[in-house]
């Protein structure tokens, strides 16, 4: 945890960027380039990056029953893992189905950690973020080469245009034909066109957490009055597909950093 | 000595905020309370994403139906409309205020703009500044409150009235806000 002693120091920034921005009503592109930019000069790094920092102490650390840690199998610091997340989500031939980056990441603590109910929480989530900065600068390539791939991305595509619950939301409705409008103030997300899924996981500035794929498809379900799926479910995964195809060849830069 | 550095900060960074004094408060948002959660929560997403036939017909990348299922699509939403049973569709329109701020309720404030007060207002749907000043049918601003997809297939505003989010007594109290002269949405 070499650096957890800059996280009161980040908090108390955060705490004064996100109410100096609530004060400006401004841009939202504006807004969250000036909390970068506010962030950098007081701290010299991004809380993003802190969790990812964490992350890596974290992957470099055993756990579970088998006395490996993450290292153990990729190397010290994941060097066996750097480009990996520009192809996921994608099929395991171990698991015989197609996993995202949380899914995956569960099973192998589990499956060869011997770590019992791994949780979703921020310690997990600080392992998929520094999981996926081992692809940063390279281009997303999701294959759908394996039948089970091919499958969830229709599962995916299904889901994505779906007008479902009792706002007869689907994803497409807000995030193809009305992104980059305003609910409210915030500004919705043209998830293929801007090809998101390069900067997910991503630390929100608005609530100072960092959220993986599956919290923002979650926190999204949550906000058309659907129950969620629960972490690791299938419509998680096959979302997730469908968003990394679509943002094929965009530039992975994670943790990305976004309201 | 580092934790004084670590406090300080923070308290550097707090005070060099602008306060908000000059900026009105978004309406506070009344909180769920806790038997309301609870009853949401007892739906699984399975349950949840299933769709009625309306729906399934909306799903696509088009975003509508097929021009020659149109006139059956309109037919077969104008049926799911019900009134007050009073008949009145022109309710109390501070009643009405209310339920269209309310995010619980009408939350109408996500996607349009109304009272000038409010500067928290979405872009999606069209300012309902002066609403009632360009528009007399009552009828009509009842029923596209109860069931858009009557007017507009597959409209991206949800249908109120038909899931029950708000009751014909409150669609009528929202009529009556944007219709009244008396109401901040035309004056």
């Amino acid at each position: 945890m070499r650096r957890l002693w800059l996280l009161p120091l980040l908090m108390g920034a955060v705490g004064g960027v996100v109410f100096y921005a609530l004060a400006q009503q401004e841009n939202p592109a504006e807004e969250v380039k000036k909390q970068k930019e506010m962030l950098l000069k007081e701290m010299g790094i991004l809380p993003g990056d802190v969790y990812a920092e964490q992350g890596r102490d974290l992957f470099n650390k055993v756990m579970g029953t088998a006395g490996k840690s993450c290292s153990s199998c990729h190397g010290q610091d994941g060097r066996y893992l750097k480009g990996s997340y520009a192809h996921m989500p994608r099929y395991y031939k171990d698991m015989d189905a197609v996993a995202d980056l949380d899914t995956r990441i569960k099973y192998c603590m589990e499956k060869y950690m011997g770590v019992k109910e791994v949780k979703h929480d921020t310690n997990f989530k600080s392992i998929a973020t520094f999981v996926a900065t081992l692809s940063n600068g390279m281009p997303m390539d999701v294959k759908l080469e394996n039948p089970k791939e091919k499958e969830m991305y229709e599962k995916g595509k299904q889901l994505w245009y779906a007008r479902v619950g009792k706002m007869d939301f689907s994803c497409a409705i807000c995030h193809d034909n009305f992104g980059g409008q305003r609910i409210r103030l915030q500004t919705l997300a043209r998830v293929k066109q801007d090809k998101v899924a390069t900067h997910w996981p991503a630390y929100r500035f608005s609530n100072d957490q960092l959220w993986t794929m599956e919290d923002r498809i979650r926190g999204c379900y949550n906000q058309i009055r659907v129950t969620p799926p629960p972490h690791f479910h299938w419509a998680n995964i096959a979302l997730s597909l469908y968003m990394a195809y679509e943002s094929n060849g965009g530039i992975i830069e994670t943790p990305g950093f976004v309201r | 000595m580092k934790n004084y550095l670590v406090l300080l900060g923070s308290v550097v960074v707090f005070a060099c905020a602008p306060t908000q004094q000059e900026k009105p408060k978004p309406a506070e948002l009344p909180k769920p309370t806790p038997q309301a959660k609870q009853e949401e929560k007892k739906t699984t997403f399975e349950e949840d994403i299933k769709q009625d036939p309306a729906q399934k017909m909306c799903s696509n990348p088009q975003g509508t139906v097929s021009a020659d299922m149109v006139a059956k699509f309109f037919e077969e939403q104008k049926k799911l409309i019900k009134y007050p049973p009073n008949g009145k569709l022109v309710g109390d329109w501070k009643k009405g205020e209310q339920l269209f701020a309310n995010p619980r309720k009408g939350n109408c404030y996500a996607c349009h703009c109304a009272d000038p007060k409010e500067l928290a207002c979405g872009n999606i749907g069209p300012t309902l500044r002066h609403y009632g000043k360009r528009q007399s049918d009552v009828k009509y601003t009842y029923e596209k409150i109860y069931n858009s997809w009557a007017y507009v297939p597959c409209s991206i505003m949800y249908r109120a009235g038909v899931h029950g989010i708000l009751t014909p007594e409150e669609i009528a109290d929202i009529t009556a806000y944007l219709h009244s002269p008396e109401s901040p949405v035309n004056k």
